[in-house]
């Protein structure tokens, strides 16, 4: 499912790469074909959320020990990676699309992740959770995406971040990314979880809890 | 030969209702793909019995439903037709 490359751009710090500096949408990328933009489908709780960089805060909380509120930029400070991952939705389609961003696992390094965290929450400006396990974002190099196919995230797929959590299914791709907690509640269950959808998400597995 | 007749008129009627279940299933079907694809509207509108999971289950399971009873439909139709033309 998720042919994938990483390709890891200059340091903290530097500007977007050279396949995001293009006002136009990659539709090919290293002999693969890549599905448009449009053929993500709009399957949101709330709509496509409108979020303003003026006010807009990555907050990182829960069982670290340094929380962090990080700014658009400051996000976009930490290394930048590529990966083409294939996006499955329970719904039926899918979009093979390149993704541009931050490894997950960079940031939680820097806000310093506690003893017996083993479980991520993601939060979204919309009120849409979805919950990740630790060692999975450490496992896969898990990105919040930016950019997509060479483009800024549009406000309709998750401007400014997006989770793309390879190999499970949509509903576990957090759009509008504004908080990570680190929880020691397994138990937890997100937006869809808790209504029904498999909590681990496995795009081989079962769609639905037991 | 008037037994006969009871049994072929219960059979029809039979046919008939798989005919109309066939249709409520249909429906279902219908509702049941827009509760996956516009929850948000489904889910109010059935006070969140048809939310998106729900209807995701049903719709995968009401397909062969509609299938199965459809058939039987045409079955019996054709099965009465048959046996009407035989007496």
């Amino acid at each position: 499912m998720a042919a994938w490359l990483v390709v890891a751009c200059a340091g903290a710090g530097s500007g977007p790469s050279a396949a995001s500096s293009g006002p136009v949408e990659i539709r090919q990328y290293q002999g693969q074909n890549l599905s448009a933009i449009s053929d993500i489908l709009e399957t949101d709780i709330a709509g496509p959320q409108h979020v303003s960089l003026d006010t807009y805060r990555l907050k990182v909380s829960g069982l670290v020990n340094k929380p962090l509120e990080l700014t658009y930029d400051q996000v976009l400070g930490y290394d930048h990676f590529s990966k083409v991952v294939t996006l499955r939705c329970v719904d039926g389609w899918d979009a093979t699309i390149l993704w541009e961003g931050v490894r997950i696992t960079d940031i939680l390094a820097a806000a310093g992740v506690r003893d017996g965290a083993p479980v991520v929450i993601f939060h979204a400006v919309d009120g849409y959770t979805s919950s990740l396990p630790l060692a999975y974002l450490q496992a896969n190099d898990i990105l919040l995406a930016y950019n997509i196919n060479g483009l800024t995230l549009p406000a309709e797929q998750g401007f400014p971040f997006m989770v793309v959590a390879e190999s499970k299914w949509g509903y576990k791709w957090v759009k509008w990314v504004d908080g990570i907690e680190l929880s020691s509640d397994t138990s937890y269950r997100g937006y869809w979880e808790s209504r029904g959808y498999d909590n681990n998400g496995d795009g081989s597995g079962p769609m639905f809890e037991p | 030969m008037f037994v006969w007749l009871e049994d072929k008129r219960r059979i029809r009627r039979i046919g008939r209702w798989f005919g109309w279940l066939s249709l409520a299933l249909v429906l279902l079907t219908m509702l049941t793909g827009y509760g996956i694809t516009k929850f948000r509207i489904v889910d109010p509108l059935t006070a969140g019995i048809l939310g998106k999971a729900v209807s995701q289950r049903w719709h995968e399971t009401v397909g062969l439903l509609v299938l199965a009873a459809l058939a039987l439909h045409v079955g019996i139709a054709l099965w009465s037709r048959w046996r009407g033309a035989q007496d």
